[in-house]
């Protein structure tokens, strides 16, 4: 496992690799650029700017540049946030990504499988059927359009919470209620459906056969195994919402790093959108070596070798 | 009045979480994106600039230019020599008295290559700027000078008749050269900036905003009421709507054009409208078959019913426009020419351009499929989908074609694979040379029309050397009339600037610059 | 009794005939199936059937509210007809209206041209204008029929019936969801199955691949794509199946994890089937289940998903739509025009019950214990 688990470690820096060496050049194939911004700039004020930042470079050795750059933990020069570096953007921006995304998924793994184990365990009952539709509503209703109710009902008509904003604990709750409602939802009904499969196996069978308190079952047994497909979804979601979402942060108004990758890529601000590709990369990269990590707790058939 | 009951009501207040009185909290539509005035860009970073740093003018609430740094100014005859008076009581944040050097130094900053500044180039009427920019001449050798401490000389290649209007633009600022010297791109930092304006920076964070704090050392820091302005950025109009609404933000800029008949219905005088400096077309390709011929291009753009999209597509928050230059500018005693088919009823406008179209084969029978181009923002889509039903008649289908705001401007730039394209063009500075000099045969890089009249460029040049105003705005106007008579492109509308004023707020005065510098500003009960 | 599942069981019957016969006897998956053929046929067969089309532009109705009632409304026609003949150069004195008919009186110093009648008449709201002019020529009294339009679920920013363009919507989300998907499952599917069955390097490859797409700026592949391949429907398929058959891959590839040790799959092994067949007859039908569960979770996010492309310039265009773009715009307008919001959303949330519902009647059918 110990082996296993530095093997997968050390194997992530040829993944990050690639994941910036493809970001590298598809970004800079994508027709359009950092000053392309409408207001059209004379050819002298462009030489310059393209000096400045080195893209009068051939392509090839801006990508060993950065790399380079990159490997001292140098991130660059952000182009549109002409005064900062991309390191002290992303510093800034993601405690506050991480925070929100955090306690979402808090939420989200808390209330997904309580709600999908009391659908399953009263199958095709009243309950059942009103985890699955609040489920369904969850997953259906894009957050661009929850989010900004949630913010009008309880921020502006009933004035219980800020509409929006950083900086208080409670400008919190609406935006993490927003980003789980989705995660919750899914997690409810993928566990309700494993859930149902594992309270029939045998081995459930077997435990409740001998006796075993029913709570004990559940806990201990059906759900683990009902975990399974779950946690499979769970590395890369935790990975999308720790990273930030852009829909969240826009509606309200928080200074998190979700905004960069989707708002970055538009204002082809290259060096930032790279920032949060190389942070994603490293979410991504963990949690699924968690997650792997998970099956084979949940699951001690499950091993690497 | 006693100050022992003033803390105790400033307690009293911060503690109940009411809005802190002294704070003036304004909603900016975009990010900051830099405080370095010479690498700003944004009108976001103008307003924010605005307060932090003095020129040598000014604007005042109304957009009016008036003293800054500069007390008084001399012009010469010729129009090219500008002698500067500068006040001997302005200081910067730290103390420093300012000089005629600091605007020297932060003149030559902004031309020096090595600065990449965004736009010097407003400023290449100064005697030498170009070839500075260029890196031909060194810096030495830009037209400002300081024969002494409060005395500054700018030279000019040619009469510049908006030149006190450029002067008002934030690459015209000057920068602290100590810190600037000591801390590099660093300066901008609250900890390490240095201000000469009515406000010092606190605090800067992307995306979410900036915090000022009044400057004790401004020499008018008796007449600013508001002690505290936070700068709120909001990338989602909506947001800031919601954020108005619950009573979290003072100000909001630029309102989602669907949401504005409802504000203007439940707060009123609250919702302001002014039409504003940024000009809507369509450009015609002049490449493109079918357009080459120019009264194909009239009947396109005489079937365009601007009134519709001006009222109903963008609910009012746009004006229709006919012109190249919009009402307003400076400069420009004569006016625009007329255009003869403005004062025509729609209808009648319709059947001609039907009959011009017919007459080269055009019509819903026969129709020829052209492409638009434009770009993903706000109400595009359908602003381009009114368009096309309004051509469909003429025998005009469109295609259209969508791309982010950055593809489509490098499309127009470094293609002619277009028949149409949506542009929209801000003015750097109120006058009419602002809205013409894009069609000269030598812009190549936005000319997006692929336009060449050399007899239009005759008059641009000629105009270039006139300091006579009133022969210059004849030259303008016939030039003017050309672009009219050839249309490259189709004016549309003019954007009204649409902001959300709380009534607590006095002194902010609307006007076509969106100019609202918060020392003008009082906060009151109301 | 093991944990055993074989397609195709002793008594004979495949296991998808066995599902199709459980999947008859619950009554919430046959709704849920009528609600979607319904659905479908609609969206098929219906834009056509509809009084607008869903491209047809009512420029004096933009943004009007549902109404059962056929507008132009009672207090809309005078001002209506004012305004038509606001550009014709002659002095309204009295408008008349009676039921669907108005007449007007009018004044000029000029002579009145009777052809006055083809201002009324290129309105969209009047039709059938008769001009009387009287003697002296300075005066006329012009008649027209009102027309009634029915917008029974409002118009949109451009004065287009939001119904029409609901089921126009309907047509092409619907069409994304099932090919997106099933493009989405298959490689899923396939790729997850394979990579945790053969496990050890190969398993870590194929995984840092599906890391390496995860964290990949996705707008910048939808710019490249839109760049190289131009606009194009099954470009959009395409694009929106590569990125969201992620989750699925790793979603089978831990249960496949899971399953491979089982001893009903080893025992087939040490029987000599192949790997091919495992995959196929033990793995895969194993893991339909979670499968199906998920391809109901993912069918609303590629409907929505489209929306995004089409605002990148990939997917569908002006004057098509689809409920995804429908939403966006309404969730923009939801202040002033609720109905915008509405409509389309209630279309959606309709849709994605049903599909739910008739994949939990699906996932309980394949269920292979439930045999």
């Amino acid at each position: 496992m110990l082996v296993y688990t530095i093997r997968r470690v050390v194997g992530a820096i040829p993944t990050i690799l690639i994941v910036v060496t493809l970001a590298f050049f598809m970004m800079r194939i994508a027709p359009g650029g950092p000053f392309d911004r409408g207001r059209p700039m004379d050819p002298t004020v462009l030489a310059n700017l393209d000096a400045t930042f080195g893209f009068d470079e051939p392509l090839w050795r801006q990508y060993l540049i950065y790399l380079v750059n990159l490997a001292q933990g140098d991130m660059g020069p952000s182009f549109i946030y002409r005064d900062q570096r991309v390191a002290e953007i992303i510093g800034s921006g993601l405690p506050v990504s991480m925070l929100l995304g955090g306690l979402a998924l808090t939420l989200a793994v808390l209330l997904g499988p309580t709600l999908g184990s009391l659908a399953a365990l009263r199958q095709n009952s009243i309950s059942d059927y009103a985890v699955s539709s609040v489920a369904t509503f969850g997953i259906t209703i894009p957050n661009f359009v929850a989010a900004p109710i949630l913010s009008l009902v309880f921020g502006v008509m009933l004035g219980w919470l800020p509409a929006q904003g950083w900086g208080d604990w409670r400008q919190l709750i609406l935006p993490i209620v927003a980003l789980s409602l989705p995660f919750v939802a899914i997690i409810a009904r993928l566990t309700r459906g494993a859930m149902i499969e594992a309270l029939r196996s045998d081995h459930v069978r077997t435990a409740r056969a001998y006796g075993l308190p029913a709570h004990t079952v559940v806990l201990k047994h059906a759900l683990r195994a009902a975990f399974l497909p779950v946690a499979g979804y769970l590395g890369p979601a935790a990975a999308s919402l720790l990273t930030g979402s852009i829909v969240i942060e826009q509606v309200f108004n928080l200074p998190g790093i979700g905004r960069h990758f989707v708002q970055g890529a538009i204002n082809r601000d290259y060096t930032l959108v790279m920032g949060t590709v190389v942070v994603i990369a490293v979410f991504v990269v963990l949690f699924n070596l968690m997650v792997d990590l998970l099956y084979s707790v949940l699951d001690p058939r499950v091993r690497y070798d | 009045m006693r100050p022992s009951f003033l803390t105790v009501f400033a307690v009293l207040t911060f503690c109940c979480g009411t809005a802190f009185a002294e704070t003036l909290s304004r909603g900016l539509p975009n990010n900051v994106e830099a405080l370095d005035p010479h690498r700003a860009q944004l009108s976001s970073d103008a307003d924010v600039l605005r307060d932090l740093f003095e020129g040598l003018v000014v604007h005042d609430a109304q957009a009016n230019v008036i003293p800054g740094v500069a007390t008084e100014w001399v012009v010469s005859e010729d129009g090219t020599l500008y002698t500067f008076t500068l006040r001997e009581d302005s200081r910067w944040s730290n103390g420093d008295p300012i000089t005629s050097e600091d605007f020297v130094y932060s003149f030559r900053r902004l031309m020096d290559p090595a600065t990449a500044a965004t736009v010097p180039d407003l400023f290449f009427p100064i005697l030498n700027s170009e070839a500075v920019n260029g890196g031909e001449l060194p810096v030495e050798e830009l037209g400002v000078r300081a024969p002494d401490a409060t005395t500054l000389e700018i030279e000019l290649q040619a009469p510049t008749p908006y030149f006190l209007d450029l002067l008002t633009f934030m690459a015209a600022l000057p920068v602290h050269r100590p810190s600037v010297e000591e801390f590099g791109n660093a300066f901008v930092r609250p900890e390490n900036m240095v201000t000469n304006g009515a406000y010092t920076l606190v605090e800067n964070v992307v995306n979410q905003g900036v915090v000022l704090e009044k400057s004790e050392t401004f020499h008018a820091a008796d007449s600013v009421d508001v002690e505290t302005v936070e700068y709120i950025s909001f990338e989602d109009a909506a947001t800031c709507v919601r954020g108005f609404e619950a009573g979290e933000v003072m100000t909001c800029a630029d309102l989602p054009p669907e949401d504005t008949k409802r504000l203007q219905a439940e707060y009123g005088d609250a919702v302001r409208i002014t039409p504003s400096m940024r000009a809507h077309s369509i450009v015609f390709n002049l490449d493109s078959e079918t357009l080459q011929d120019s009264e194909v291009r009239r009947a396109l753009s005489m079937a365009i019913d601007r009134e519709f999209l001006a009222e109903e597509i963008f609910a009012g928050t746009m004006v229709p426009n006919y012109k190249l230059v919009v009402p307003g500018v400076n400069n420009y005693p004569t006016g625009s020419p007329d255009v003869d088919y403005e004062s025509m009823s729609l209808l009648d406008r319709e059947d001609l351009a039907m009959e011009i179209m017919a007459d080269r084969g055009f019509s819903t029978d026969t129709p020829v499929t052209l492409q638009l181009a434009y770009y993903e923002r706000d109400n595009e889509r359908s602003f381009v989908t009114a368009i096309a039903d309004m051509w469909a008649p003429l025998g005009v289908e469109l295609e259209l074609i969508v791309r982010d705001l950055s593809a489509h401007y490098s499309h127009l730039a470094e293609t002619s694979d277009y028949d149409f394209a949506r542009v929209s063009w801000i003015a750097d500075y109120p006058d009419p040379q602002n809205f013409l000099y894009q069609h000269l045969s030598s812009t190549i890089a936005w000319n997006y029309a692929n336009y060449r009249n050399a007899e239009f460029d005759a008059l641009m040049d000629q105009a270039a050397r006139t300091s006579d105003l009133s022969k210059r705005s004849q030259l303008l106007q016939d030039a003017e009339g050309l672009l009219l008579r050839d249309l490259p492109f189709a004016p549309v509308m003019i954007s009204a600037q649409t902001e959300l004023v709380s009534p607590r707020i006095e002194g902010w005065e609307d006007n076509s610059l969106s100019v609202n510098p918060s020392r003008f500003i009082r906060l009151t009960d109301g | 009794m093991t944990d055993t599942v074989v397609a195709g069981t002793a008594d004979g019957r495949s296991l998808w005939a066995t599902a199709i016969l459980r999947l008859r006897r619950n009554r919430a998956a046959v709704a849920s199936l009528v609600v979607i053929v319904v659905l479908a046929l609609a969206a098929m067969a219906g834009p056509p059937l509809l009084p607008h089309g869903y491209s047809d532009v009512y420029r004096e109705f933009v943004r009007v509210s549902p109404s059962l009632r056929p507008y132009p409304m009672a207090d809309q026609i005078e001002p209506a007809a004012a305004a038509t003949l606001r550009r014709a150069h002659v002095e309204v004195t009295d408008i008349v209206v009676s039921g669907r008919e108005v007449s007007i009186k009018v004044n000029s110093d000029r002579e009145i041209d009777p052809r006055l009648a083809r201002y009324v008449d290129r309105s969209d709201i009047f039709s059938g204008a008769r001009v009387e002019v009287s003697d002296d020529g300075r005066s006329a009294v012009i008649t027209a029929d009102v027309v009634s339009l029915y917008f029974v679920m409002g118009t949109d920013a451009n004065g287009r019936d939001l119904l029409a363009r609901i089921l126009v919507s309907l047509r092409i989300s619907m069409l994304i969801g099932v090919l997106a998907t099933v493009v989405a499952l298959t490689i899923g599917v396939i790729y997850g199955a394979t990579a945790g069955f053969i496990g050890g390097r190969l398993d870590a490859v194929m995984m840092r691949f599906v890391d390496v797409l995860y964290a990949l700026p996705y707008i910048f592949f939808v710019i490249l794509l839109v760049v190289f391949f131009g606009q194009n429907l099954v470009l959009m398929f395409l694009a929106v199946g590569a990125v969201e058959w992620l989750d699925m891959a790793r979603i089978v590839r831990g249960q496949t994890l899971s399953l491979r040790r089982r001893e009903f799959v080893q025992a087939a092994e040490a029987l000599g089937a192949s790997s091919l067949a495992l995959i196929r007859r033990h793995i895969i039908p194993n893991t339909l289940g979670t499968v199906v569960i998920y391809m109901t979770l993912l069918v609303p996010k590629v409907i929505l998903l489209e929306s995004f492309l089409s605002f990148l310039g990939l997917g569908v265009q002006e004057p098509l739509s689809s409920l995804g773009v429908l939403i966006a715009d309404g969730a923009n307008n939801m202040r002033s025009a609720g109905y915008m919001l509405f409509w389309p959303a209630a279309a959606m949330v309709v849709l994605l019950f049903a599909l739910n519902f008739l994949g939990d009647g699906l996932r309980d059918a394949l269920d292979p214990k439930d045999r």
